[in-house]
């Protein structure tokens, strides 16, 4: 069966009313979007607009569908909840857990933080992978110096290594150094990150 | 009926103020199994998407029409007349 024709008017309609729904959980926003193509489709320019009139403005739609979604339960624990002590320890683990007990204590701010409800699923693979991304950078860095390195020393011509060339221990040292600095940084958005998520909101929610 | 079917309704009634309204209902009710859906052709092209009660659904309905006789009768014996000494 072929698909019904739709207008110009209800394309337009319908990309308004995506927009505006834009935020809503999924199956609300694709029930309500389903239900105006369903109707609309098929309907002349004419009735489509009728249509459209009596659907009203995309945005009083979606503003009636937010006015309707309760907000979960975790949601409002989250909310009232204050920043726990866990969640700061593992900011603080990731930021200077490295320092303190080198590796250990870094990787172990990285689990605290996976075990944490406080960050998104994205923030967690930020804090994991960043770090990880830097020593790979390094390990790739130093193995291609080592390389050349190797290849200079086996050559004919023996020359003497350039003093201002970095050699493969100065990589390593400045990839701590970054991977430190990171860690650092990371710990510092991590703890925004949670102010931000654990900041009242209850006026949301009274009236 | 299906979902428009079911906001028209609504609507021409009063109860709602948009299709906006009832979705979020009608995704509650189905998470909570009162509600299921399926898919049909309608004469005029478009499948669509018909909504009907399931068994739990059914007695949920059941209860709260034997709740709500009572319920409007006492909100009416309440607020239903002006105070006489007013």
């Amino acid at each position: 069966m072929s698909e019904p024709r739709t207008t110009e008017i209800v394309h337009v309609y319908l990309a308004d009313l995506r927009a505006a729904l834009t935020g809503l959980p999924d199956d609300v926003s694709d029930g309500i979007i389903s239900a105006v193509r369903e109707e609309l489709a098929g309907l002349s320019d004419t009735d489509a607009s009728k249509r459209i009139r009596e659907l009203g403005d995309p945005h009083f739609i979606a503003a009636e569908a937010r006015d309707q979604e309760v907000p979960s339960l975790s949601a409002l624990q989250q909310i009232s909840e204050p920043a726990p002590w866990f969640d700061i320890i593992a900011a603080l683990l990731v930021m200077v857990g490295g320092v303190v007990i080198p590796i250990i204590g870094a990787v172990a701010g990285v689990v605290m933080v996976w075990s944490s409800k406080s960050w998104t699923r994205t923030a967690k693979w930020i804090t994991t992978l960043v770090p990880l991304a830097l020593i790979a950078l390094t390990a790739v860095a130093v193995t291609a110096l080592s390389s050349y390195g190797a290849q200079s020393a086996a050559g004919p011509s023996q020359e003497a290594r350039n003093p201002l060339l970095p050699v493969g221990f100065d990589f390593v040292t400045i990839g701590i150094l970054v991977v430190l600095l990171a860690q650092l940084g990371l710990g510092i958005w991590l703890l925004f990150r949670l102010r931000r998520t654990r900041t009242p909101r209850t006026h949301e929610f009274t009236q | 009926m299906y979902g428009w079917q079911l906001s028209d309704t609504l609507i021409n009634h009063n109860l709602i103020a948009s299709i906006g309204t009832l979705y979020p209902m009608l995704t509650r009710m189905r998470t909570q199994g009162l509600v299921s859906t399926y898919d049909e052709a309608s004469d005029s092209g478009p499948v669509r998407k018909y909504y009907e009660l399931t068994p739990s659904g059914i007695r949920v309905l059941s209860n709260f029409r034997s709740q709500w006789a009572p319920f409007a009768q006492t909100v009416h014996d309440i607020i239903g007349k002006e105070p006489e000494n007013v």
